[in-house]
């Protein structure tokens, strides 16, 4: 090769475009018409703090799937009105629980975290009642601000596998209390499976699954036959 | 040699030297003229920048060997995928902010299996729903594809996208919601650990 010098910048000129598209970011996938559709939408929940990310994850979801631009608004308002009141059920939720901790100083209660806002959200909207997740949020032991994202998360698998609220609300209520780490908690649905395709009813076979993750048990429950080691 | 011959030579003989004596002779210059030429010179000299300008665009003949060009084109796209703003296959932390974000990442497998499939990408909300998400690689050419997912700890949402048009929910999930658009999404739960 004589002069690699020019042949080199000829093909980087060339290969810019490919890389400017790929840096695209993912506001410019979507048409103009969807951005005028939600603006409106995302400028009141972004006045409101609510989970703003969230929202722009359904639009960019909407436009990559084809969505009409007034579907899209549609799904995007209902998301953040779900945001909004469950949201404000929470500060409420934890203002309560605060003050009482505290013989009714005012103390600033935990604010949850935009996780939490949708992960509840999406608990309530799965047929999950709003009090059961309230309760799940006083559950917390004082001074803890682990995230609840990932027990609203398990609650709602739990119950769209066929546990009663009451057991699930529990179970799961003593999984926060007791600080049982995510990553076991996490595998509650995944056990729960493998004893329900063995036949065995949902209450019971979430029973199993406490066994064999030894968890510890809800007040009032049967501990049952300790899992072999 | 005819003495007519010999005449000739003798006379062009004569000619050659006398012109190398004129090549030979002391060229003859004014006092100073070497130091004024050098001077002008200088004074009318282009600057780096004008030297470097003409260099790039005086014309050239290029010679290249389809070797050669291959190699010129890997290091090019190798310097595009390597530079930090060229962006590089859609990476997680691009889309919405998840919670977790700041602490360790936690590798995730996923799998499809479609064995019919050209290709399969992963999207989600962890990489904004890019339809050019993440290419999942059919190693063993038997249709599972798979791809390992470095993902901060947190609830994300996800789908496969087969062919570049068919979207599907992944049947390993754990979970699989109401996407609202007629759909359904997958749910994965990333955790620290597992």
């Amino acid at each position: 090769m004589s002069h690699p010098v020019p042949v080199l910048a000829l093909l980087l000129a060339s290969a810019l475009p490919a890389a400017a598209a790929r840096q695209a970011p993912p506001e410019a996938r979507v048409d103009a018409a969807v951005w005028t559709a939600v603006e409106p939408v995302l400028s009141a929940a972004r006045r409101d703090s609510l989970p703003i990310d969230a929202l722009r994850s359904k639009v960019f979801e909407g436009a990559a799937k084809g969505v009409a631009p007034e579907r899209i608004r549609v799904v995007v308002q209902e998301m953040a009105d779900d945001f909004r009141s469950v949201r404000n059920a929470l500060r409420g939720a934890g203002a309560r629980a605060a003050g009482d901790a505290a013989a009714g100083a005012p103390v600033p209660a935990p604010a949850p975290a935009p996780g939490e806002v949708v992960a509840a959200a999406m608990a309530v909207r799965q047929g999950i009642p709003l009090d059961a997740v309230l309760r799940l949020w006083r559950a917390r032991p004082d001074g803890v601000a682990g995230s609840l994202e990932v027990p609203l998360v398990v609650l709602t698998e739990i119950v769209r596998r066929g546990v009663d609220v009451p057991q699930a609300e529990a179970l799961m209520g003593t999984v926060v209390a007791n600080r049982v780490p995510a990553h076991v908690a996490a595998q509650l649905p995944g056990r729960l499976d493998g004893a329900l395709a063995a036949g065995t009813p949902p209450g019971q076979a979430l029973d199993a699954a406490v066994r064999a993750l030894n968890l510890p048990r809800p007040p009032g429950r049967n501990p049952g036959r300790r899992p072999i080691r | 040699m005819s003495p007519a011959r010999k005449g000739d030579t003798r006379r062009e003989e004569a000619r050659l030297r006398a012109l190398l004596e004129s090549v030979r002779a002391p060229e003859w210059a004014p006092p100073g003229f070497a130091a004024r030429v050098m001077a002008r010179v200088r004074r009318e000299g282009r600057p780096a920048w004008r030297r470097a300008l003409d260099w790039l665009l005086r014309p050239r003949a290029v010679r290249v060997t389809p070797a050669g060009a291959l190699l010129a084109g890997a290091a090019a796209a190798l310097v595009l995928w390597a530079a930090p703003w060229s962006g590089g296959p859609a990476q997680p932390g691009e889309g919405p902010a998840q919670a977790g974000a700041g602490t360790a990442q936690v590798v995730t497998r996923f799998v499809f299996v479609a064995p019919q499939a050209g290709s399969v990408h992963l999207t989600g909300d962890f990489v904004a729903w890019d339809q050019q998400g993440v290419p999942l690689d059919d190693a063993r050419g038997n249709g599972v594809w798979m791809v390992d997912l470095p993902l901060d700890p947190g609830v994300y949402q996800y789908a496969f996208v087969v062919d570049g048009l068919e979207w599907s929910p992944d049947p390993l999930a754990v979970s699989q919601v109401d996407d609202g658009f007629g759909r359904q999404n997958s749910v994965v739960i990333v955790t620290q650990g597992a």
